[in-house]
């Protein structure tokens, strides 16, 4: 399988790329020091440099808050605590995030805003570099579409929907682990 | 784009920063604390303790409780929690708050929480814009006792 039909597997305005026949466009983001993951270069919306935050109280270890953007209250998260339960960093109130686009389970298009801590930038993504899904943690291929060799690390393809899916879903479970 | 709103007669209730609205229907009495030294009430200020206090249904002492910003019982009752509120649901509990306002015959906009910062026990429900443009949580009391009785949140 290569990585040009894994990003055109939702047939879906979100998923829609037209990358070269070889390639194909994505952000890398780094949740944390030489850790990465990678989206489709169209479910990325904005950075957002220094958001203001209203901080909710009572949500899941990850959240860090809402956001205003674009009229709407948006949540954000830390990359890195959703990903793998890192204990989540504090936003500083000159960080950034990035706006994600993702489909809920009734396919409606919604909007997450993810904590980095570094500024995720757009790549090509050629066939040649794919590669297995990393094994240090088991979450990897549920939500991954693909794989890339990036500076010797191994790049999950990361599928927003079914990041942000099956959070909402594990936590209807009630299998969040605690507040 | 969200078009929901919020309807109907509620009360906002400020704890320090974080402003809670319920439902007007919910509250059984507004007091004010004016007489009496808040630092002399019987404050529950952990998690056992209100059970037992919810459990207890022939309460002889009237007892407090005061949320922190952060949503958890506080240690002790600080000295600007002189409004207090009895609810339905466990009357005999006092719930002490910086400022209590009535909120009746309100349309406003209303913003669901977002499904990935909720779990089974969150009892925030929805976001709100005040008139003075603070944010309020929109909010059902008895999901909030039940929030502060099983979650694992500390007091402050």
């Amino acid at each position: 399988m290569s990585t040009q039909t894994d990003f055109s597997l939702h047939n879906s305005p979100l998923y829609s790329t037209k990358p070269h026949r070889n390639s194909a466009s994505a952000w890398l983001l780094e949740y944390a020091p030489s850790r990465y993951i990678a989206m489709a270069s169209t479910v990325c919306q904005e950075i957002v440099e220094a958001p203001q935050i209203l901080a909710v109280p009572a949500i899941p270890d990850y959240g860090l808050g809402l956001i205003q953007w674009r009229n709407r209250w948006l949540p954000l998260v830390d990359l890195h605590s959703l990903l793998l339960g890192a204990e989540k960093k504090t936003f500083d109130k000159d960080a950034h995030c990035l706006v994600v686009a993702y489909y809920t389970a009734e396919q409606h298009i919604a909007y997450v805003a993810l904590s980095l801590p570094y500024f995720p930038y757009l790549i090509t993504v050629n066939n040649s570099a794919l590669c297995a899904l990393p094994t240090d943690h088991d979450i990897w291929p549920s939500i991954s579409l693909s794989c890339f060799r990036y500076q010797d690390r191994r790049v999950p393809i990361v599928d927003s929907s079914r990041l942000f899916n099956r959070h909402a879903i594990l936590l209807d479970e009630g299998h969040k682990k605690s507040l | 784009m969200n078009t929901q709103r919020l309807r109907g007669d509620y009360v906002l209730l400020r704890a320090d920063s974080l402003r809670l609205v319920v439902c007007q229907e919910d509250i059984i009495s507004i007091k004010h604390l004016k007489d009496r030294k808040v630092a002399d009430l019987h404050c529950l200020s952990n998690r056992g303790q209100l059970l037992s206090a919810m459990n207890d249904n022939d309460n002889q002492q009237p007892v407090f409780a005061a949320l922190s910003d952060k949503l958890a019982l506080t240690d002790s009752i600080a000295r600007n929690r002189y409004v207090v509120t009895t609810h339905k649901k466990n009357a005999d509990i006092c719930w002490c708050w910086s400022e209590v306002q009535l909120l009746n015959h309100v349309d406003m906009p209303l913003a669901p929480m977002p499904a990935l910062l909720c779990s089974a026990l969150t009892p925030i429900n929805a976001v709100v814009t005040l008139a003075s443009g603070k944010q309020a949580f929109v909010c059902d009391f008895e999901q909030l006792l039940n929030y502060l009785t099983q979650s694992e949140s500390e007091s402050a």
